[in-house]
């Protein structure tokens, strides 16, 4: 396949794909991020759902998100415990996973996890977009 | 007379007839070939003895005794040849008397013949001449054995006729008066040959023979010389003078003798007894009666005889008791049976009756005419002499024999008569072929020598000694030899007989005198490399060795050094003890040690040691000391210094004791091992435990499993490489409880080398688990601080984008600036952050590759952003690609930034360069505002420092941003720096190593 065909379609496919949200899936035990990504990413026309547990990720079987924003330190467990044994899950492998975290040093072992990117607190809003956006424009 | 001529004839017929038979000379007539006789007259008849009987017998029948001889063919002869026979002094054998006697005749057979002319008869007529011819032949014989006698007696005739003045001589004479054979002499030159001393003397003596008064005899002895021999001779000349009437001597005739060999004879035994009375050897005669008649001179000498008086005339008394025994018992009877005895005897000295042991021989002197003994003769041979020279001779013979020399006889020529045993042995040579030539003897190349050298030296000066290549005479092979050859002279005479060599087979000395010149280089190249002195003694103490160091030590050379020399070079108040104590131990045959100080060449002064041991030969006789001399100087100066150092050692350790034993910290030493070997009371306290536990390795044992290997680890670099030791690690007190505490410890040097470690363990767990409290406090608190951060700053962008999105800007625009101060809020938590991380090592960075330039632009530009006053300006060279954490490095450039931004608040510009040298990229950013004080610019990396002074608190921050920055940059194996000037400025850089990013 030639190169300007690959993007040409890729093009296409965004087109027709935008008409759908995205939904997006944040796993955070802080309440006060949860809430202000929810409001961040609805404004930017995602659908958000939310939890502050993170093992009831591991538990999904319908309704399965387009992309994960998984925190890592969540009051007991550790997110790329989860990170790995959802790109485990024949079901939830193929959802991309984006793992948060306050501490930048730990971005490689996130990425070890299986984790597709990572994102440190505090973060710019359009990186966030950004990265979402890039993760999910496949789908 | 009147009668018939026939009665006549008749009668002379008869007549005739009565002639021829009367006739004195005998006729014979024989007839017929038989020849019968026919007339035999008278006298023939007498002749051959016979009688009228044989006539009519044939003649050979009547002579039977002419058989054999040579009448009767003569007579055949005549009568068949008609030819007469004459015979003069004929010799005819006739037995006449019975028994056969010789004559001589005259006769002739005449044949008869007829008128026809045959022969019928023979007449033989003979006369008897045997007397005429006996006595002739008398005469002759006569003179024959006159002339015989002369001849024999060689007597030389003359006769002188005086008147005549003619010499008539015999060639004896002639020879006699010396000369040549045949000439003719007159009077006058006579005498020409006469020896001119006697010339004078025999013309007086001939002039007084010819004077009558004197009687005419003449006797004289007078030399001749030979003309043509020019031999002398002694002649004796006797003579008688004739003399006539008147007196004078008519005739001087005589006989002349040689007799040179009288005169000669006369000497000879002149000489003989003179050689008799003066022989060495004793002579005697004794004669018939057994009376000693004579002794000679050496005889009187020997016995002891002052006077002929005292020589005893029994033979017997000259002898020793035994001896004379031996002489009438065994030598007598052999004298009389065989004439002589000849053996040893001793005879006895008159004086002192000692014995004389003498060669005797004995001889019967016997008349030369009778055969008769008149006496006997003896000889004897002193034989102390010989037998002395025999006992010499045999202890030289045997000295030769023994000799381990080579030594030969030879002849003046160089034949060889007689080799030793041990020179036999030497060139292998038996008996049978000894009689070479001695350049056989030689190897072929020394010939030249052997004529030019040797033989030279031993005409001109009788020996020659030197070196020289003899043959092995089976192998061919050279045997060095030392030689002396000389000449043997004849002790009688005193002229060279031959010639002598003796020579010594050098093989061995050879190699001898090589393996000790090896063995000797071989000591000295051992013992020169020897960096102590080495030596050797003979069993009196005298040092008979020195090697090449003690030469050089002491600039005494190796002679000097011999004997005692070598204690020249002990300085002079150590020497006595040095040699007795030598002595000492010499004599005691002990080991031997003494310290002495001895002067160098240069004249420093330096202590040694020297030591020996007692040697001993192979047989167990003590030999000597080898020994050894070794320089102790820095031994002993170290010693005594040691001995200094310890006691200032010990008075220090006390004083640290006492200081230690009160200290509330824990105090410790090690050894240069590691091993603790001292801990103060506090530490003992401590760990309640005995000292002995905790010292040595007991106190690894005490530290916290965890931290003991990097613990090991770090005290054996600081053991190894000296630096100052340094280490946190947990130690079990007596309750069980592990705390942490701080060790320290710094090496002690002594001469510039670490002789102590000396160690403090300082209890920082208190400080230890704050600090952790603080660090982990630190850690949540920034943790918990990020997360409401989180949703300030999401609710803030999203509010904003809200905004903008309701077009209202100025509302978004007041939102941003929220945004912006929770950004510096974000930035104050990380710091705290960060401090926290490198105070415990947690520090972590995630390197990539990226572009410098666009790394720092960047951060200028997100910078830009944040002041309007300032102008951040690029002052970049190509820097390449780093491979660091972008993050971080970008955290560090935005620190210098802000900082420049922030101090400098009433200038307009901040320069911010890169470049690229000496592989680091370097960046600087230089500020024109307040600057900092000299003091100072190393401790603005400290953490927590900030501007000090009254300005302090008008600068906001935390003062952890350089700290941060420096850490940052240092574990990145970079450095930081700052140079500023008070007032104008600073310029903050840092450096980078640049990798090239072709690895």
């Amino acid at each position: 396949m030639n190169l300007p065909l690959i993007i040409n379609f890729n093009l296409f496919l965004t087109e027709t794909m935008s008409l759908k949200p995205k939904k997006i899936m944040i796993a955070d035990d802080d309440p006060g991020i949860v809430d202000a990504v929810e409001m961040l990413l609805e404004f930017e026309g995602y659908e958000v759902i939310s939890t502050v547990d993170g093992s009831t990720v591991l538990d999904m079987k319908e309704n399965l998100p387009d992309l994960l924003l998984l925190d890592i330190w969540m009051s007991g467990e550790d997110g790329r415990d989860i990170c790995k044994r959802l790109k485990q899950g024949t079901l939830t492998k193929n959802i991309p996973v984006i793992m948060v975290s306050a501490s930048r040093d730990i971005e490689e072992s996130a990425l070890e996890a299986g984790a597709d990117d990572f994102l440190a607190k505090p973060f710019e809003m359009n990186d966030l977009l950004k990265k979402i956006e890039d993760l999910t424009k496949y789908q | 007379m009147d009668s018939d001529p026939n009665l006549l004839y008749q009668e002379n017929e008869n007549i005739f007839r009565t002639l021829i038979e009367e006739s004195p000379t005998p006729v014979g007539l024989y007839i017929g070939r038989e020849m019968i006789i026919q007339l035999a007259n008278k006298a023939i008849l007498n002749v051959w003895g016979k009688n009228e009987s044989i006539i009519g017998k044939a003649f050979s029948q009547a002579l039977p005794e002419l058989e054999g001889q040579p009448f009767f063919q003569l007579l055949d002869d005549v009568y068949t040849s008609g030819i007469a026979y004459e015979a003069t002094e004929d010799r005819i054998d006739l037995l006449v008397d019975g028994k056969m006697q010789i004559f001589y005749f005259n006769f002739i057979y005449k044949p008869l013949k007829d008128k026809k002319g045959n022969v019928w008869g023979v007449l033989n007529t003979a006369t008897d001449v045997t007397e005429l011819v006996t006595t002739r032949q008398q005469l002759a014989e006569s003179e024959q054995r006159i002339q015989f006698a002369i001849d024999s007696a060689e007597i030389g005739t003359w006769d002188i006729d005086r008147i005549k003045g003619t010499i008539v001589w015999n060639d004896r004479s002639c020879e006699l008066y010396g000369f040549p054979k045949g000439t003719q002499v007159t009077i006058h030159n006579v005498r020409d040959h006469v020896h001119p001393d006697d010339a004078e003397r025999i013309t007086n003596s001939v002039k007084f023979a010819i004077d009558p008064k004197t009687g005419g005899n003449y006797d004289d002895t007078f030399r001749t010389i030979d003309a043509v021999t020019k031999k002398t001779r002694w002649v004796k000349c006797k003579g008688k003078a004739y003399f006539n009437d008147e007196g004078i001597c008519y005739r001087f005739a005589g006989t002349t003798l040689d007799i040179t060999k009288d005169v000669q004879a006369r000497e000879d035994q002149q000489k003989l007894i003179a050689l008799v009375e003066n022989s060495a050897d004793v002579i005697g005669i004794t004669d018939l009666t057994s009376t000693v008649t004579y002794l000679n001179k050496a005889g009187y000498k020997l016995f002891g005889f002052d006077s002929p008086d005292q020589a005893p005339k029994s033979p017997a008394d000259y002898y020793m008791p035994e001896d004379a025994k031996k002489l009438y018992e065994e030598a007598l009877p052999e004298i009389i049976k065989t004439g002589r005895w000849s053996g040893e005897m001793n005879y006895r000295h008159f004086k002192t009756g000692e014995p004389i042991p003498i060669y005797l021989n004995v001889f019967r002197i016997d008349d030369p005419e009778t055969g008769l003994s008149i006496g006997r003769a003896s000889t004897a041979r002193d034989l102390r002499p010989e037998k002395q020279a025999r006992n010499e001779q045999s202890k030289l013979l045997s000295l030769i024999d023994h000799s381990s020399d080579f030594i030969s006889l030879s002849d003046l020529d160089g034949n060889v008569s007689y080799v030793n045993a041990a020179g036999m042995k030497m060139l292998g040579i038996t008996s049978s072929s000894i009689f070479k030539h001695n350049s056989e003897y030689i190897m072929p190349g020394e010939l030249e020598r052997l004529q030019n050298e040797v033989n030279k030296a031993l005409t001109e000066k009788g020996r020659w000694s030197g070196l020289i290549n003899y043959r092995h005479f089976e192998t061919g092979e050279p045997i060095p030899v030392s030689a002396t050859s000389m000449l043997v002279y004849d002790s009688a005479t005193g002229k060279p007989q031959g010639r002598a060599s003796i020579a010594r087979d050098l093989t061995r000395e050879i190699a001898d005198r090589k393996a000790l010149a090896e063995s000797e280089h071989l000591l000295k190249n051992i013992t020169k490399e020897s960096p102590t002195a080495l030596w050797m003694s003979d069993d009196k103490a005298n040092i008979i060795y020195i090697n090449q160091t003690w030469i050089e030590w002491t600039g005494l050379s190796f002679e000097e050094s011999m004997a005692q020399g070598w204690t020249m070079a002990i300085v002079s108040e150590d020497r006595q003890h040095a040699i007795d104590q030598f002595i000492i131990d010499l004599t005691a045959r002990k080991s031997y040690t003494a310290d002495f100080r001895i002067k160098l060449k240069n004249g420093e002064i330096r202590w040694c040691t020297a030591t020996g041991n007692p040697q001993y030969k192979h047989d167990g006789t003590f030999a000597g000391y080898i020994g050894a001399c070794t320089d102790v100087t820095e031994k002993v100066l170290s010693d005594q210094q040691i001995k200094q150092t310890n006691e200032d050692l010990n008075n220090q350790i006390k004083q640290f004791e006492f200081v230690t034993g009160f200290m509330p910290v824990q105090l410790w030493t090690a050894t240069t091992d590691g091993e603790i070997d001292f801990v103060n009371n506090r530490t003992i306290e401590y760990f309640g435990l005995p000292t002995e536990k905790i010292i040595g390795p007991g106190w690894q044992y005490l530290i916290h499993p965890e931290d003991l290997t990097p613990c090991i680890e770090a005290w054996s670099h600081s053991l190894k490489t000296g630096e100052p030791y340094q280490f946190e690690f947990r130690l079990l007190d007596k309750n069980g409880v592990y705390k942490w505490h701080l060790t320290r410890a710094l090496p002690f040097y002594n001469d510039g080398e670490v002789v102590k470690w000396f160690g403090t363990n300082t209890d920082i767990d208190d400080q230890k688990q704050l600090q952790r409290q603080k660090d982990d406090f630190l850690g949540i608190a920034s943790h918990e601080l990020k997360t409401p951060v989180t949703s300030i700053k999401a609710y803030a962008q999203v509010l904003g984008a809200m905004l903008t999105k309701e077009g209202e800007t100025k509302k978004a625009d007041m939102v941003l600036r929220m945004d912006a101060q929770v950004n510096r809020l974000t930035n104050l938590i990380g710091d705290l952050l960060d401090v926290t991380k490198i105070n415990s090592g947690r520090l972590q960075f995630n390197k990539t590759w990226f572009d410098f330039n666009q790394a720092i632009r960047e951060c200028i530009q997100d910078l830009q952003h944040t002041t309007k006053k300032h102008n951040l300006i690029e002052d970049f060279t190509e820097a390449g690609q780093v491979y660091s954490d972008k993050d971080r490095i970008g955290q560090v450039v935005i620190n210098l930034i802000t900082n420049a931004i922030k101090y400098s608040p009433h200038s307009e510009k901040i320069i911010i360069s890169t470049k690229l040298e000496d592989k680091e990229v370097i960046v600087c950013v230089q500020d024109f505002g307040i600057g900092i004080p000299h003091d100072k610019t190393d401790k603005v990396f400290e953490q927590f420092y900030r501007v000090s002074g009254n300005k302090q608190h008008t600068f906001p921050g935390l003062g952890l941003g350089l700290y941060i920055s420096s850490e940052i940059i240092k574990r990145e194996g970079g450095r930081m720096w700052v140079n500023s000037v008070e007032g104008k400025g600073s310029t903050f850089c840092f450096a980078l190593p640049a990798y090239d990013s072709s690895i």
